[in-house]
C-alpha cells in the first residue's frame, strides 16, 4: 500500500478516542441509588454475555471508522496493472530502448532482468502490424537499429545482444530515440524503454527538448531492492620499510543495500588466494580495506580484490589490479672521465639523481666504474648500462655492449669530449639511434664574431604526457620545467631517419638533443650533450633527476612503479605509438588476442581503441611491425573495472523521471509479477490506481453498522 | 439543653403526627368519594349473636325467624362487624428509601401516608387496627385496637420510623401471625423487593389461618419505567454493593424481570385469595384507594350474592 499523503496515517491514532471516551466516560459515571437493583443485577447476569459483544463490535467499528477516514485521507495507491502500450490504429512508429548496461544482467526469480527485458520487447515487436515502423537502440553498447518497417533485424539484434560491463547513458540515447523518432511520419509516436531505472543511468545528462509523444518506461526491478556489494578499483601504494618492500592493496567496499552487513574479501594474486578479511560496513556507505603484499623481485602477477557474498550481481564483486614488482634496477655508470674524487667525474650528478641516498628512496642502485674498469665488469648484473662521455676503446668492448642491449639491457650513451664522432659510428653504428655528425657549439647569429648563445629545449615536447613515458612526469608536476636549461655545446646527428628510433627531446631549434631506438630486446637512448654540467646546465635544475631517474628505469622496462594504469569499463582509450612502431597487440587477461595498426592521423602514430567493454587486464605491446611479439613486459598494462555507480541498484524516482524528460505523457510501468508468465509479462503495466474511494465506501458500511448495532443493543 | 433539644423533636413530631393526620384523613376521605354509602355497610364475615332491638337499629337486621318463636325482636350481630383486626403491616427496609433525593417523596413516605389513611379510613369504620413496621429483619409493633384516639398512637409510631436494611419478611410476618388470636386482614404495604420470596410462606400460613391478606406494592415511576439513560455506577439501598451499567442496554431485560415480579405477586396473591394493589408514588394513594375499595365491595357483593 502506497500513500500520496501519508501524513495523514497520523490520524491512525484517533483510532485510540473511542477507546478513551469508553474509558472517560467510566470515569464519569455518577453514581445512581436505586432501590429495585436486585431486578438490575439479575438483568446485567442474563445480559452480560449478549452486551459485551455488542460493546465490543461497536468499539471495533467506531475505532476502524476513525481509522478508514484517516486512510482514506492518506490517499492509498497502488501500481495497478492494466493493459499496456495501447498501439493506435493508424501508423506507429516505436523505438525500444533495452538497457544493456551491468547492473541489467542482475538476476530476479532465476531470470536475469535483460532476459526479462528482450521478452518484453519481443512481445511488443509482436504486436506490431507490417506497416509500423520500429527501431532499436541499446544505449550501453551504444548500437541502433534506425526506424525500419522490416521488423527481423531488431528481432535478430535483440536475441543476440547481451548486457556488457558498460553504463547506459539513458538520457542521451531517449534523446537519440527523439531524433530518430521525429522524422517519422506515423501519427502514433512512442518510445518504449526497458530499464531497470537505475539512478546512475539518468545523471549527469542534458535536458532533452519535449518531446510530442509517448514514453513508456518498463520498470523490471521490481519492488524489492537488492542487496548489493561492489568495489572501487584498488589503490597500490609502495610501502618501503626497512626490511623488505610491500605494498599496500587498498579496497573500497561498498555497500549498496539497506542494511549494514559483513563483507568478507579476499586477495589473489595468479590463481592463489594470498589473504582473506572481512569489513562491516553500514547501508549505503563504503569502507576501505587493505591488504599487505610483499613485493618480490621482478615480479608480475595479475591480481584481484573480490567479495565473497553472494549478492544480486556478482559480476561486480571483483577488482582487478597488476601487480609489478619492479624490483630494484642496477646501473653500471661507465664513467670517462673516472677519477678517485666524485666531483671531478662525468657522473657525479647522474649518480645522485638515481640514487640520492639519504635524500629518498630509490629504486635505482648505480654503480660506477671507470671505462677501464668495464672490462672486469659482468654485464649480466645490470639491466642499464650508462655510458658517460667514453672513449669505446675497442671493437670487443662495442660487442659486449651491443650483446648487453641485445639481450634486453638499456643504454644510455652520453656524449661529451672524449667521444669521437668516426669511431663510434664505426663501432656502434647499429646500436646508435642516429649516427653521429658534428660537434656544434651554439652561437647566435655568425659564429665566428657571436657568443655563445644557448639554445634551450623544446618545451611542446614536455608538456605532451603521450610524448614519451620518460617525460610523462612532467605531465603533472609543476614548477619543474626542463626546458629552462641551456644547452651550449652538442653533437648534430644525421638526419635520416633510422628505423625504430624516436626523438626523446630536441631543442628549439629543432635540434634533437635524446633520440631513443629499440635494439634486439633493448633499448638505446643516447644524449647529444653531455650528461654533467660541462656543455649543458640541465644538471643543476631539478628536472634533471626525473628525466634520468625515469630514464634508467624505462631502459630496464620497470617504468611503471608497481601497479597497472587502471580504466573504466567503457572509457576510450587511445595509444600513441613510438615513431617506429607501427601495431600494437593487446592481449586480454582471458588469452583473447587482438593486433590493431594505428590510424595515421597527420603523420602520428595514434590507435584508439573504440571501448574497453569488459573488466579485466589489458597487455599492450608496440611493435615495429607484423612481426611476432617479443616476450617480456608489456609496454603498457591496464587494469580496467567496471564503474561502481552501476552497482548501486537504487531507482530514480517516477517524479524526477518526469522533470528529467519532458514528454507529453510519461508512463512508468512495472512487470507483472504475479502472472507470472514473463511473455506476458511486459505487456501489462502498472499505474498508480488511487483507492481512498474504497475506504470511504468502507466508512459508510461503518457508520451504517454503527447505527445499526446502537439501535439493537441500546448501547450509546 | 437536651431538654431543649428534646422538647424541639418533641414538637416537630407533633406536628409531624398532625401533618399526618391530616394527609391521612384527607386520603381516607378521598377513598370513600365514588363509593356509593349504601353499598357500605361492613361486610358479613360469620354471624356471631343476637342483641335485643333497640330503637336507631336497622330494621332489615332483625332476626324475624326469632322473633316469630319468642315474640320480641333481636338483632343479628356479625363477627366483621363487631370486631374486624386490621394488622397494617408496613415495610421500612432500605429499598423503600428510594428516591432519596429529586422526588417529593421516598417509597416510605408514601406508604406512610397510605398506612395512616388506611389506618384512619378502618378506624372510621370501627375497626381495630394495629400497625406492624418490619426494617432490618426486625418487627416494631402496635396491637390492634379501635377508637379514634388509637390513630394518634399510631401515627405517632409512623412518624418515627425509617427505612434500613434488608427487605427480609419471612420470619418476623411468621413471629407476628402467631401473636393473633382471631382472624384478621393483614395488609403488606412493601416495595416486596424481598430477594427470597420468603415472605410466601408466611402468607400462605397466614392464609392457611384463615386472616385475610391484601397487598399493597409501592413503587417509582423509575423503578418501573427505568428512565436512565446515562452510564452509571447503581448502587443497592440494602447493601447490595455498585455494579456500572449502561442503562439503555439493559432496560428491557430490567422491565421484563421487573413485570414477571408484579406478575408473580399477583398470582401469589390469587392464590391466597389475596387483593393486590399498585401503587405508584407519582399517583394520589387516595384515587388509587378508592378505586381499590371500590373494586373490593364489588368483589364482595358478587360473592355474596352466590
Amino acid at each position: 500500500m502506497n500513500f500520496s499523503s501519508p501524513i495523514f496515517l497520523l490520524g491512525l491514532l484517533a483510532m485510540l478516542v473511542p477507546l478513551i471516551i469508553h474509558l472517560w466516560r467510566r470515569r464519569r459515571a455518577k453514581v445512581i441509588r436505586f432501590g429495585a437493583i436486585r431486578f438490575l443485577l439479575q438483568s446485567e447476569k442474563a445480559t452480560r454475555r449478549r452486551r459485551r459483544f455488542w460493546e465490543y463490535l461497536l468499539l471495533l467499528v467506531r475505532m476502524m471508522a476513525i481509522g478508514a477516514v484517516s486512510l482514506a485521507l492518506a490517499r492509498p495507491y497502488r501500481m495497478e496493472s492494466v493493459p499496456a502500450l495501447s498501439l493506435g490504429a493508424g501508423q506507429n512508429a516505436l523505438v525500444l530502448i533495452l538497457d544493456d548496461s551491468l547492473s541489467m544482467q542482475r538476476d530476479k526469480a532465476g531470470r536475469s532482468l535483460f532476459d526479462r527485458a528482450k521478452a518484453g520487447a519481443n512481445s511488443i515487436l509482436n504486436q506490431l502490424s507490417d506497416y509500423d515502423y520500429a527501431g532499436l537502440i541499446l544505449p550501453a553498447s551504444g548500437q541502433e537499429i534506425p526506424l525500419t518497417k522490416n521488423h527481423e533485424p531488431l528481432r535478430a539484434k535483440i536475441e543476440k545482444t547481451a548486457p556488457g560491463f558498460e553504463k547506459a547513458r539513458m538520457l542521451s540515447w531517449i534523446g537519440r530515440a527523439e531524433q530518430m523518432i521525429s522524422k517519422s511520419e506515423a501519427q502514433a509516436r512512442k518510445i518504449i524503454v526497458f530499464t531497470d531505472l537505475q539512478k546512475a543511468s539518468f545523471s549527469e545528462e542534458p535536458a532533452l527538448e519535449n518531446f510530442p509523444g509517448e514514453i513508456y518506461f518498463y520498470d523490471l526491478s521490481g519492488e524489492r531492492l537488492d542487496s548489493n556489494y561492489t568495489l572501487s578499483p584498488v589503490e597500490l601504494n609502495r610501502i618501503s620499510g626497512s626490511g623488505e618492500e610491500s605494498v599496500k592493496v587498498s579496497a573500497k567496499v561498498h555497500n549498496f543495500s539497506g542494511q549494514t552487513a559483513e563483507v568478507r574479501l579476499n586477495l589473489s594474486l595468479g590463481n592463489q588466494v594470498l589473504a582473506r578479511g572481512a569489513s562491516q560496513i553500514k547501508s549505503w556507505a563504503s569502507a576501505d580495506k587493505s591488504f599487505l603484499v610483499s613485493l618480490r623481485e621482478n615480479f608480475s602477477a595479475e591480481g584481484k580484490v573480490e567479495i565473497e557474498n553472494r549478492d544480486a550481481l556478482l559480476l561486480d564483486n571483483v577488482s582487478y589490479f597488476h601487480l609489478r614488482g619492479g624490483g630494484r634496477v642496477k646501473a653500471l655508470i661507465v664513467d670517462g672521465n673516472w677519477s678517485k674524487e666524485p666531483l671531478n667525474r662525468d657522473s657525479y650528478f647522474l649518480e645522485r639523481a638515481l640514487n640520492p641516498r639519504l635524500y629518498a628512496l630509490s629504486r635505482i642502485d648505480p654503480e660506477v666504474v671507470s671505462e677501464s674498469g668495464l672490462a672486469q665488469t659482468d654485464l649480466k648484473n645490470f639491466q642499464v648500462l650508462i655510458l658517460a662521455n667514453c672513449r669505446i676503446l675497442d671493437q670487443a668492448e662495442a660487442d659486449r655492449i651491443r650483446n648487453f642491449v641485445s639481450t634486453g639491457g638499456g643504454l644510455l650513451i652520453a656524449l661529451g669530449n672524449n667521444v669521437e664522432a668516426e669511431h663510434y659510428n664505426k663501432l656502434l653504428r647499429d646500436l646508435l639511434p642516429r649516427e653521429i655528425r658534428e660537434l656544434k657549439i651554439s652561437f647566435a647569429g655568425d659564429e665566428a664574431k657571436s657568443e655563445i648563445q644557448p639554445l634551450r629545449l623544446d618545451s611542446s615536447f614536455i608538456g605532451d604526457p603521450g610524448r614519451h613515458p620518460i617525460l610523462s612526469a612532467f605531465a603533472t608536476a609543476q614548477g619543474a620545467d626542463p626546458s629552462v636549461a641551456n644547452f651550449y655545446k652538442y653533437f648534430l646527428f644525421y638526419q635520416e631517419l633510422v628505423p625504430r628510433s624516436r626523438v626523446i627531446l630536441q631543442l628549439t631549434d629543432g635540434t634533437p638533443v635524446a633520440v631513443e631506438k629499440s635494439f634486439g630486446s633493448g633499448i638505446v637512448i643516447m644524449l647529444a650533450s653531455t650528461i654533467n654540467q660541462d656543455w649543458n646546465d640541465l644538471c643543476i635544475y631539478p628536472s634533471f633527476l626525473p628525466i634520468f631517474y625515469q630514464a634508467a628505469l624505462y631502459l630496464a622496462r620497470s617504468l611503471f612503479d608497481i601497479g597497472a594504469q587502471g580504466a573504466q569499463v567503457g572509457d576510450q582509450i587511445e595509444l600513441s605509438l613510438p615513431g617506429e612502431k607501427t601495431s600494437v597487440l593487446i592481449r586480454t587477461s582471458r588469452g583473447a588476442e587482438l593486433r590493431l595498426s594505428p590510424e595515421k592521423e597527420g603523420g602520428k602514430g595514434k590507435i584508439r581503441i573504440a571501448r574497453l567493454t569488459e573488466p579485466g587486464i589489458y597487455y599492450f605491446w608496440y611493435l615495429p611491425g607484423p612481426e611476432p611479439r617479443r616476450e617480456g613486459n608489456a609496454d603498457l598494462i591496464l587494469a580496467v573495472n567496471s564503474d561502481p555507480a552501476e552497482s548501486d541498484f537504487r531507482k530514480i524516482s517516477g517524479k524526477d523521471l518526469k522533470k528529467l524528460i519532458p514528454a507529453q505523457e510519461i508512463y512508468l510501468q512495472t512487470e507483472d509479477g504475479r502472472k507470472g508468465r514473463e511473455e506476458e509479462g511486459a505487456k501489462t503495466s502498472a499505474v498508480k490506481k488511487p483507492y481512498h474511494h474504497s475506504f470511504l465506501l468502507l466508512l459508510v458500511i461503518l457508520l451504517g453498522l454503527e447505527m445499526m448495532i446502537l439501535t439493537r443493543s441500546g448501547l450509546e | 439543653m437536651t431538654w431543649l433539644r428534646k422538647k424541639e423533636e418533641a414538637l416537630e413530631v407533633i406536628s409531624r403526627v398532625r401533618e399526618l393526620e391530616l394527609k391521612a384523613r384527607e386520603i381516607a376521605e378521598g377513598a370513600l368519594i365514588g363509593l356509593h354509602h349504601s353499598r357500605h355497610r361492613g361486610s358479613s364475615i360469620e354471624f356471631s349473636e343476637h342483641k335485643p332491638y333497640s330503637p336507631g337499629d336497622e330494621i332489615r337486621l332483625i332476626d324475624w325467624k326469632l322473633f316469630a318463636k319468642s315474640d320480641r325482636f333481636f338483632i343479628k350481630q356479625f363477627e366483621d362487624e363487631t370486631r374486624i383486626q386490621s394488622y397494617l403491616i408496613l415495610d421500612a427496609s432500605g429499598s423503600m428509601a428510594y428516591p432519596e433525593e429529586g422526588a417529593k417523596f421516598s417509597k416510605f413516605e408514601y406508604a406512610r401516608f397510605l398506612t395512616a389513611g388506611l389506618a384512619y379510613l378502618l378506624l372510621g369504620q370501627g375497626d381495630a387496627v394495629g400497625l406492624a413496621i418490619i426494617r432490618n429483619g426486625k418487627l416494631d409493633w402496635i396491637p390492634c385496637r379501635s377508637g379514634e384516639r388509637h390513630f394518634m398512637a399510631l401515627a405517632e409510631f409512623l412518624t418515627r420510623a425509617k427505612p434500613e436494611g434488608e427487605t427480609r419478611f419471612g420470619p418476623v410476618l411468621f413471629d407476628l401471625i402467631s401473636r393473633f388470636k382471631k382472624k384478621s386482614l393483614m395488609v403488606l404495604i412493601s416495595d416486596f423487593f424481598d430477594p427470597e420470596m420468603e415472605v410466601e410462606k408466611s402468607l400462605k400460613l397466614a392464609r392457611h389461618r384463615k386472616n385475610e391478606l391484601a397487598f399493597f406494592q409501592v413503587l417509582t415511576r423509575e423503578e418501573m419505567e427505568f428512565p436512565f439513560s446515562q452510564l452509571s455506577w447503581f448502587e443497592g439501598l440494602e447493601g447490595e454493593g455498585r455494579i456500572l451499567l449502561e442503562p439503555a442496554q439493559l432496560r428491557r431485560q430490567y422491565l421484563k424481570l421487573i413485570r414477571a415480579w408484579q406478575e408473580k405477586l399477583k398470582r401469589i396473591g390469587q392464590e391466597l385469595l389475596a387483593d393486590y394493589q399498585l401503587f405508584r408514588i407519582d399517583e394520589n394513594p387516595a384515587q388509587i384507594l378508592s378505586a381499590y375499595l371500590l373494586r373490593r365491595a364489588q368483589i364482595a357483593r358478587r360473592a355474596r350474592a352466590r
